[in-house]
Order: structure tokens, then C-alpha cells, then sequence
């Protein structure tokens, strides 16, 4: 009976020793992650300032020379500015990545000599090779911020590193060396899509082609040319380039994605194909149609309705009539695509019997909607 | 049998302890990664992108004559190419639509209404003759609650993506494409995404967009800002990682059309709409044996007006009870279905557990704890601990919160709003958690007696004072 009692004691004894340790480590906790919160708040302010005030002087001293650039003593400025900078400023490395960032960020506001000037003031002052032992790190992120770096300021002897870069299993990583490749290879930019072996995600694409839209035209490959790469990700995004760049030509190439597999690529051969306007597509797609997913099919309505053509206008009669609502209203949209033929189809859908029908038609003749 | 009680309640409390520094951990990674890799996204360059997503936010409004023009005027001004904005009039007994009309020239047109999902009546549709408003569309049906005039807007939306918010809030001018990415650059189809909600109490707000955040000064409010803070930052990014999230908030998720129109739209016959589509969205994906996800954003997105007075707030707090235990049933063959993964054996009983169940635990607690002192055992010493105990963890878990806050979005810039939070921190346990508890127990009441109503909410608005009856 005692040892129970004893043994009761011991556990209420252990139990309030662990409490109180608990309680301890909790406000111990507490206490030092507001300590550290204000450390942090204080530290960034700290930073901040140090880095507006370099960034001051950086941006005096940079632009000061961009101005010069007419004057006769500008080669002896430069070089002053160099010797100044190399003798003050890059002893730090804090002091180093403000200037590459104050650096980069003057290089995108400029065009023409004046780039010039400041890429050329990255190179003397070795900036690059920062960079460069950046792209060595193991955090992704520094690589991935060296990369954007290397791009933006067209170190253009990385871009093998960036093409190799391109296939890297972290996503941003890969997306910000696809998209420093853009920048850096002149003669095939697209290069890397022949080596990509990871999936390229719509973000991806999304992205790529907003960065595809400011490279030369002359410099714009034939995507279609891809087409039978065997990642389909890759297929997509030419298909969707094609379209983007208007390469008519690949009319026929875009014909035979219709049967693809993934079902992505035939969503976007099909889109592609109204946007390019292949009236020779008119066929093939009508007939994709019955097998086809639905939106596959949303998507072959919409298409067909840029193509037009009295044996269309037929086939999205039909649906317009038997469909189930999506599509038949997707139907209705795309007859009154079509113009003044499409017009009329409407005007006598409205005398059908079918309200449903009425319905759409009156829904795509309010002018308002 | 006080023996069995006792060691159930300790089971409870180290497991419900441990969840919660799990979920930290976990949040604090799952912050850090999404931190990093999306400095590199150029926001800018995608925002008028022909290529991006279509989306249709859809917006339920209910006498909301004062501010609904201000509120429209916010939602047209979001940055983003392809978006549509449809407001819904569930049978306002005020001048919404009026109002709506006449600012915004609107006009009815013979729109096809197809309702795939089923409501009250739409007695019309109604564009704007002003280009300038095109991506608008009002639509005015018979009163019929949130749920339903959600789905009305779902059955009118033509985009394949749907944004559905509170119609009051502010949203981020790149909110939408924050939202839309996830959608984006998932390997697997992603079916809901959630954004964080932020308290808008006391900032500063010029024409229905946030310039400065602020700690609000009412020391309710303030309290919530707490509470979000922990559940959004350290909770549900902690679920989202792990892929168990069940809770979108009401006032802004995105949601895939397709999925949410086969799943059946939103539920009329419960007051947690928000919870029980998330869930049930997520049972018709594992039910096809289709991978899926439901995704997260932890950037503060929406700002919204919370309640600054205890009687406004409990009523809300009730109905979010209320909506929990609903869905809980309605949902209840996920409960430790195997079948159903991590849906059925985490997700479903955390909730079960550890939100609908906490409060009437902790009731139970106290009452023993009553039960002790009437039959004499007056251990005021373990009592003392005990609850030292829950204060120092709850205040521990705050801080770590506030920390999380500074060292990702750092949206609260004054020292003193710091302090102000910390001040409530300390606060917290004493005063606001034990109403909490009661608000929480009397929803468990509530429904158990069969209440199934809304309640009123007032707010004051972030200018304006404005009634809501919802």
C-alpha cells in the first residue's frame, strides 16, 4: 500500500518537474523570439540604410559617368571611377552585391551606349565573376539570382553554364536559366528546348513567352520543327509559339498533333489551327470531334468558328441544336463568329421550337452582352 | 474512471501540442521554399499576359446599397487581363441594385441561363453599356442565402477558373494572379486554391485599395489579428504542404469550374458553405481516384473587415462552429477511411478533434476541474502549472507567429504596432481564448437545438458605416 502511495508521489513529483521544465522552455521561447524579432527588425533597418546610402553614392557616381560618356576626358574619368570603386567600395562583399544590384538595376533603365558603358564597367570592375562563384553555390537561390544576373547584363560566355542550367531539378532554378538563355544565345535561343528532359509547366511557358515576344524576329526559330520531341510539355509550348509567332507554314505539322496522345498538345494544335486560320483543318477537326474529351471539343467549336466555311457552319448548327449547353453555347459564339452567314443561322434558330435553343440564339444576338 | 479521464485529457493535450509544433515546423519550410522561389517571379510582365488563365471572381451581394459602388469600382481595378466580375443580388431588400445600375448604366439582356446548379429563381442579368465597365455582369435573383448565390454565379461564369470573395473586401491589385499560379506550375491537377486573409481593421484604405497596414485599435480586432496570423502562417500552409487542407476561407478562394460544378456547387443546407465544398471537392477527386491537389498561398491577398465587438464576433464564431460540425457530418464516411488517405486518416479527425471537439474538451476540463473543488481536492499548485502550462505554449506558438509575420511579409512596419501585438499576445489566453471556448461550446449547443441561420453581422466599414444582414 505504501509502495503504491510512494509510487503515486514519484508520478505527480516527474509530472510537475516536466511541467515546470515545459512552462520554462515555453517562455524562455517566447521571450527569445521576440528578442529575435526585434534583433531582425533592427538588423534589416540597419541594412536598409546602409544599402539606400550606398546605393546613393553608387547611383551618383554611375550616372555621373553615363553623362560623360561625350566628354573628351570620358576614357580618363572611366578609368578613375574604376580605380575609385576597386579601392573604396569592392573590399566588402556586402558592398559588391549592392553594387552588382545597383549596377543591373541602372543597366535596365538605359538602352544603346549607355548599357554599354555600365556592362562594361561590370566587366572591368570583375563583377562577373562573382557571379560566376555564385552559380557554384549549393542554395539554389543564390545560383538562381547569379543566373538572372549573368542574363540581364548579357554575360554572353555563360550561356553554356545556363544551357546546362536549363535541365537543373529545381524548377525556378531551370525557368530563370531557360530564361537567361533566351537572352544570351543570338543564334539558336530556343536551344534548350532539344534538351529538356524535365516537364516545362504552363507557369513556365507563360513566362518563356512573354520573354520569347522580345527577342529579334529574325531570330525566332520554326518551332514546328520540335513537334516530335518526346517531352510533350516541350511539344506544347511550340505549339503555342507557333501560334504566338504566326508561323503559318507549320499548318499541315499542326494537323497531325491532332491525334497526339497527350491532350494538352491536341487542346493546343486545335487552338493553334483556328488562330492561324488553316481552313484545311476544317475536316480533320470536325471529324476529331465526337471522340474528343470536352474540352477538346469546347476548344474544336472555337476553332471552327475562326475557320468558317458552309460545311462548319452545318457541323455547329447541329451541335448548336442537339449539344448539351457548354458546348452548344460555345456553338452559338462561334456561328456568330462567322459573320453574316453565322447571323442568319441565328435569326432562324430563333423560331425554333426548342427555348433552349431560342435562348442561345438570343443570347448571342444582344449586341450588349 | 477519474484515473481514465485524466489520461485522456493528458493524451489529448500532448497530442494536440504536438500537432501544433508539427504544423509550425512544417509552415515555417513550407514558407521559407515559397518565399524564395517566388522573388523571382516578375509579377509585371504576366499580369497583362493574353495567356494567362481566365478567371471569374464572383461576388454574392446583400444590401449593400452604401458601398457596393466603391466596392465593384475596386474589384474592375484588379491588375489582370482575363477576368470577368460578377456580382450576384441576392434579393437585396435595399437599393443595391438600383445603385449598381445606375452606376455602372447597366442594362438586362437576354442572357442563356443554364442552371447546372440548382438555386432560386434569376430574374435577370445585366451588362454594362459603359466599355470601360465590359468585364462586368450584375445578376439579380430571389433571395436565397450565400451558397445559393454563389452557384448562380457559378451557372452564369464562362471561365474555366473561379474566384468566389466576400464583396467587401480588398483584394490585392496581382491577387489574382498569385492565386492563378498554382494552377500553373502544379504536375498534378490542382482543384482549390486558398489566400491568406488579412484584418483590414484601422489600416489605411484609399479608393478600395490598402496603402498601409496598420494593428487595429480595437483590442477585439486585434485578437483576430493574432488568431488569423497563427492559423494562416502557421496552420494552413502546414496542411497545404502536407496536401490536408479542408478550409478555403469564404472571403476569397479560387476554385477549378469543372470540378466544383461536378461535385455539386455550394451546399444550401449548411451555414459552412466555404469548409464543405473544399471537402467535397476533395472526396469527388479521391472517390475517381483522380491525384489532385488544393493549394495555398500565404501572401496576404484579401484584407477584410473583422468584428470589433464581442457580440458581432461570437456570432460568427458560432456559425463557423456550426459549419464545422455540418461538414464534419455531412462528410462523415471520411472519419478513419482508410480509402480516403491522408483526407480520412488526418485531416477529417484533426478537425474532428481538434476544432469541433477542443471546446467542449476544455469545458469538460473546467468542470472537472469545479467537480475537484466541490468534493475537496483543492490542489491549487497542479492547478497553478496546469495552466501555466497552456498559457506559456499558447503565448510561445503567438510569438513564433509574430515571427513568422516579420521575417516573410513583415506587413506591420511600427515598432509600436509590434508591441501593440506582443501586448495582445500576452493578453490572449486570459481574456479572449476562454470566450473563444464558450462561443465555440454554445455553437455545439446551438446546432444541437437545430439553429441554422446566418446571424446578423454589422460592420462598421473601412470608411463608411454599412449594415450587412447575411
Amino acid at each position: 500500500m505504501e509502495s503504491l502511495s510512494s509510487s503515486k508521489s514519484d508520478q505527480y513529483d516527474t509530472i510537475i518537474t516536466f511541467c515546470i521544465a515545459f512552462i520554462v522552455c515555453c517562455l524562455s521561447g517566447a521571450f527569445i523570439t521576440g528578442v529575435y524579432l526585434f534583433y531582425i527588425r533592427f538588423r534589416n533597418q540597419y541594412y536598409a540604410k546602409r544599402i539606400a546610402r550606398l546605393e546613393e553614392r553608387y547611383g551618383l557616381l554611375l550616372t555621373g559617368i553615363i553623362f560623360d560618356e561625350e566628354d573628351e576626358q570620358f576614357e580618363e574619368k572611366r578609368k578613375k571611377l574604376i580605380k575609385h570603386f576597386k579601392k573604396t567600395y569592392l573590399r566588402s562583399h556586402f558592398n559588391k552585391r549592392v553594387l552588382r544590384k545597383e549596377l543591373l538595376k541602372l543597366y535596365k533603365s538605359f538602352s544603346g551606349s549607355s548599357q554599354k558603358v555600365l556592362r562594361d564597367l561590370y566587366l572591368e570592375l570583375r563583377l562577373h565573376k562573382e557571379a560566376l562563384a555564385d552559380l557554384n553555390s549549393t542554395d539554389w537561390s543564390v545560383r538562381a539570382d547569379a543566373v538572372k544576373e549573368l542574363g540581364q547584363i548579357q554575360y554572353t560566355d555563360a550561356k553554356l553554364k545556363m544551357l546546362k542550367l536549363s535541365s537543373h531539378e529545381n524548377p525556378e532554378l531551370r525557368l530563370e536559366a531557360q530564361a537567361a538563355f533566351l537572352a544570351l544565345e543570338k543564334e539558336n535561343p530556343f536551344g534548350f528546348l532539344e534538351t529538356a528532359k524535365a516537364k516545362i509547366t504552363e507557369w513556365q511557358q507563360l513566362n518563356l513567352e512573354e520573354i520569347a515576344k522580345r527577342i529579334e524576329s529574325d531570330k525566332i526559330p520554326l518551332f514546328a520543327s520540335w513537334f516530335g520531341l518526346r517531352n510533350q510539355s516541350v511539344v506544347e509550348f511550340c505549339v503555342k509559339m507557333t501560334a504566338t509567332f504566326n508561323q503559318f507554314e507549320s499548318g499541315e505539322a499542326l494537323i497531325q498533333l491532332l491525334h497526339a496522345k497527350d491532350i494538352r498538345v491536341a487542346k493546343e494544335a486545335v487552338k493553334a489551327l483556328g488562330n492561324l486560320f488553316v481552313v484545311e483543318a476544317q475536316l480533320p477537326l470536325i471529324e476529331l470531334y465526337p471522340g474528343s474529351s470536352q474540352e477538346v471539343q469546347n476548344e474544336i467549336i472555337m476553332s471552327l468558328g475562326k475557320l468558317g466555311g458552309t460545311e462548319v457552319l452545318q457541323f455547329l448548327t447541329d451541335i448548336l441544336y442537339t449539344a448539351p449547353h457548354e458546348q452548344a453555347m460555345k456553338a452559338g459564339m462561334a456561328i456568330r463568329s462567322t459573320g453574316y452567314d453565322g447571323d442568319l443561322i441565328l435569326q432562324q434558330a430563333l423560331q425554333s421550337e426548342d427555348t433552349h435553343v431560342v435562348a442561345i440564339a438570343e443570347h448571342m444576338l444582344d449586341e450588349r452582352i | 474512471m477519474i484515473e481514465i479521464f485524466n489520461n485522456a485529457i493528458l493524451l489529448y493535450g500532448i497530442t494536440i501540442t504536438l500537432s501544433y509544433v508539427l504544423l509550425a515546423i512544417i509552415s515555417a519550410r513550407a514558407l521559407n521554399y515559397y518565399i524564395r522561389k517566388n522573388k523571382f517571379v516578375s509579377h509585371e510582365a504576366l499580369l497583362s499576359s493574353p495567356n494567362a488563365p481566365s478567371v471569374s471572381l464572383i461576388a454574392p451581394a446583400y444590401n449593400e446599397e452604401k458601398t457596393i459602388v466603391e466596392n465593384i469600382r475596386s474589384l474592375l481595378s484588379i491588375h489582370y487581363n482575363n477576368f470577368e466580375v460578377i456580382i450576384v443580388n441576392d434579393g437585396s431588400k435595399d437599393n443595391t441594385l438600383q445603385t449598381m445600375i445606375e452606376a455602372y448604366d447597366l442594362q438586362k439582356v437576354n442572357f442563356a441561363i443554364h442552371q447546372e446548379l440548382p438555386g432560386k429563381p434569376i430574374r435577370g442579368v445585366y451588362k454594362a453599356m459603359n466599355p470601360a465597365y465590359k468585364k462586368l455582369t450584375v445578376v439579380d435573383k430571389v433571395n436565397g442565402g450565400k451558397a445559393d448565390a454563389l452557384n448562380a454565379g457559378i451557372n452564369i461564369s464562362s471561365y474555366d477558373l473561379i474566384t468566389c470573395i466576400d464583396v467587401d473586401c480588398i483584394i490585392e491589385q496581382d491577387g489574382i494572379l498569385r492565386m492563378v499560379k498554382p494552377f500553373m506550375e502544379e504536375n498534378v491537377k490542382v482543384i482549390a486554391s486558398g489566400g491568406v486573409i488579412r484584418i483590414a481593421n484601422s489600416c489605411e484604405i484609399e479608393d478600395g485599395k490598402l496603402i498601409k497596414a496598420h494593428v487595429p485599435k480595437s483590442l477585439v480586432a486585434r485578437f483576430q489579428v493574432i488568431e488569423y496570423l497563427r492559423a494562416f502562417l502557421m496552420g494552413r500552409m502546414g496542411w497545404s504542404k502536407l496536401n490536408g487542407l479542408l478550409l478555403i476561407s469564404g472571403a476569397m478562394g479560387m476554385f477549378d469550374r469543372r470540378i466544383a460544378i461536378a461535385s455539386g456547387g455550394y451546399n444550401h443546407n449548411t451555414v459552412g458553405e466555404d469548409m464543405e465544398l473544399v471537402v467535397r471537392m476533395r472526396r469527388y477527386m479521391a472517390d475517381r481516384k483522380i491525384k489532385y491537389k488544393v493549394t495555398y498561398i500565404p501572401d496576404p491577398l484579401c484584407w477584410t473587415e473583422a468584428p470589433s465587438d464581442y457580440k458581432i464576433l461570437s456570432r460568427q464564431r458560432n456559425r463557423w462552429m456550426r459549419g464545422t460540425m455540418e461538414t464534419l457530418w455531412i462528410h462523415r464516411k471520411l472519419a478513419f477511411n482508410p480509402r480516403y488517405g491522408l483526407l480520412g486518416l488526418i485531416s477529417y479527425p484533426y478537425w474532428m478533434f481538434y476544432e469541433w471537439l477542443a471546446p467542449v474538451i476544455e469545458f469538460l476540463g473546467v468542470c472537472y476541474f469545479v467537480f475537484l473543488i466541490v468534493t475537496g481536492y483543492d490542489n491549487w499548485y497542479l492547478f497553478m502549472v496546469l495552466f501555466l502550462v497552456v498559457y506559456a505554449f499558447a503565448i510561445f506558438m503567438s510569438f513564433l507567429a509574430l515571427l513568422y509575420e516579420e521575417l516573410t511579409y513583415h506587413q506591420y512596419t511600427s515598432k509600436r504596432d509590434t508591441l501593440k501585438l506582443m501586448l495582445t499576445v500576452l493578453l490572449e489566453p486570459i481574456i479572449y481564448h476562454p470566450r473563444s471556448t464558450w462561443w465555440g461550446l454554445k455553437g455545439n449547443i446551438d446546432k444541437i437545438k437545430g439553429k441554422n441561420t446566418w446571424g446578423e453581422m454589422t460592420r462598421a466599414g473601412f470608411n463608411k458605416v454599412e449594415n450587412k444582414n447575411v
